[in-house]
C-alpha cells in the first residue's frame, strides 16, 4: 500500500495484516549532486516495484529526506519508534547511500542506469527487487 | 393584390432578421457547450488494448511469469504500469492466463514459491495459496481465486487484454 488516501482506506480496514512499513532514505548532497540524484531515483524505483509485490502487508512510507551532513542514524531511531507505536512490526529503510547503511538499513547499491540498455536495466532492477523481497520475507519468517 | 397581402413590414422584416441572426448566434455559442456536457457520455469506452506478451510455443504445461507493460490513462496523464501473468497451458491444451494478484489484499503470488506446497500458487504475504487453476485453497486467506485475464492469439503471439474474476473470462 502507498500512503495515498485511496490505499490508507484499505489500511484503516485490513491493519491486522500490514504490520511492515517501507521507508526510501533519500540524502541530498550539494557536491556531486547528480549521483545523489540518481540515488533517489533508484531508491525510489526499487521501493515501487516491493511494493507492488508485496502490496498487501507493506505499507510505503513517503522518503525520508535528510542533507548529507545531518546525523541521520537518530532521526532514523525516532521514525523506527514512531511508527512502532502505530503498530507496525517491522520498519525497513531502504537505501542506497553507502555512507549510513548499517545494519538498519537494507542497502541496494546505485547504478548509473542511464545508459544502460532497457532489457539489461529490468533484469539488475529485478534482481535488487528480489533481494530487497529476501530480506523482508527472512524478517517475517523470524518472528513468526 | 396578393402580392399586397405579402407585404413584408419594415417591422417585420427587422424581427425575422433579428430572430434569424440571434438564433444562429446562440446556436453557436450554445451547441459547443451541449457537446462539451454530453461528450463523456458519446465516448465509446476504451476497452484496454489486448497487449502482446509472449510466444505461444513458449508456453508449457508449467506456469511461467511473463512481464509486460500496459498503457493507463489517468485524465490526462498517461503513463506506463507493469503487469505481470501466470501462463500455462491446462489439461486440454488451453491457455490459461492468470493473474499473480492475490485475490486477499493485492500482493504477488508465486509459482511453487512455497517448498511445503509443491504445484500450487503462493503468497508470501500472508500465505496464502492457490491451485493451478488459480482455485483458492480453503483455510488460507483469500477467498476468490485468481483472477484470468481475456487472451487472443494471432500468429503464434499471445496476447492479453484485462484481467477478469473467475467466470467473467
Amino acid at each position: 500500500m502507498k500512503w495515498t488516501a485511496k490505499d490508507v482506506d484499505m489500511y484503516e480496514q485490513t491493519k491486522e495484516y500490514v504490520d511492515t512499513a517501507l521507508i526510501p532514505c533519500i540524502p541530498i548532497g550539494g557536491t556531486n549532486m547528480k549521483a545523489f540524484a540518481e540515488m533517489s531515483e533508484h531508491v525510489s524505483l526499487i521501493a515501487n516495484e516491493v511494493e507492488r509485490q508485496f502490496k498487501g502487508r507493506v505499507m510505503l512510507f513517503p522518503p525520508l529526506t535528510y542533507f548529507v551532513h545531518e546525523q541521520v542514524q537518530s532521526r532514523v531511531r525516532e521514525w523506527t519508534n514512531m511508527f512502532k507505536t502505530f503498530g507496525f512490526q517491522h520498519i525497513c529503510f531502504l537505501t542506497s547511500h553507502a555512507d549510513v547503511s548499517d545494519e538498519t538499513f537494507i542497502y541496494i547499491p546505485s547504478l548509473p542506469l542511464e545508459h544502460v540498455d532497457e532489457s539489461y536495466k529490468q533484469k539488475i532492477v529485478r534482481q535488487q527487487v528480489e533481494q530487497v523481497m529476501d530480506a523482508l520475507v527472512t524478517k517475517w519468517t523470524l518472528k513468526n | 393584390m396578393s402580392e399586397k397581402k405579402h407585404r413584408v413590414s419594415r417591422r417585420q422584416f427587422l424581427n425575422y432578421t433579428l430572430t434569424g441572426v440571434g438564433g444562429f448566434m446562440a446556436a453557436g455559442i450554445l451547441s459547443p457547450m451541449v457537446r462539451f456536457a454530453l461528450d463523456p457520455i458519446l465516448k465509446e469506452e476504451t476497452g484496454q488494448d489486448m497487449v502482446a506478451v509472449a510466444q505461444v510455443k513458449d508456453i508449457t504445461t508449467e506456469p511461467q511469469r511473463f512481464d509486460f507493460k500496459v498503457k493507463v490513462k489517468d485524465a490526462w496523464y498517461e503513463s506506463e504500469e507493469p503487469r505481470s501473468a501466470w501462463v500455462f497451458k491446462d489439461e486440454n491444451g488451453d491457455i490459461v492466463a492468470l493473474s499473480p494478484i492475490c485475490t486477499h489484499l493485492g500482493c504477488t503470488v508465486n509459482w511453487n514459491g512455497d517448498k511445503n506446497n509443491p504445484n500450487r500458487f503462493f503468497c508470501p504475504c500472508h500465505y496464502g495459496l492457490y491451485e493451478k487453476d488459480g482455485t483458492n485453497v480453503p483455510n488460507t486467506p483469500p477467498t476468490s481465486p485468481l483472477h484470468r485475464y481475456e487472451y487472443e492469439i494471432k500468429d503464434g503471439t499471445l496476447y492479453l487484454g484485462k484481467a477478469k474474476p473467475r467466470g467473467e473470462a
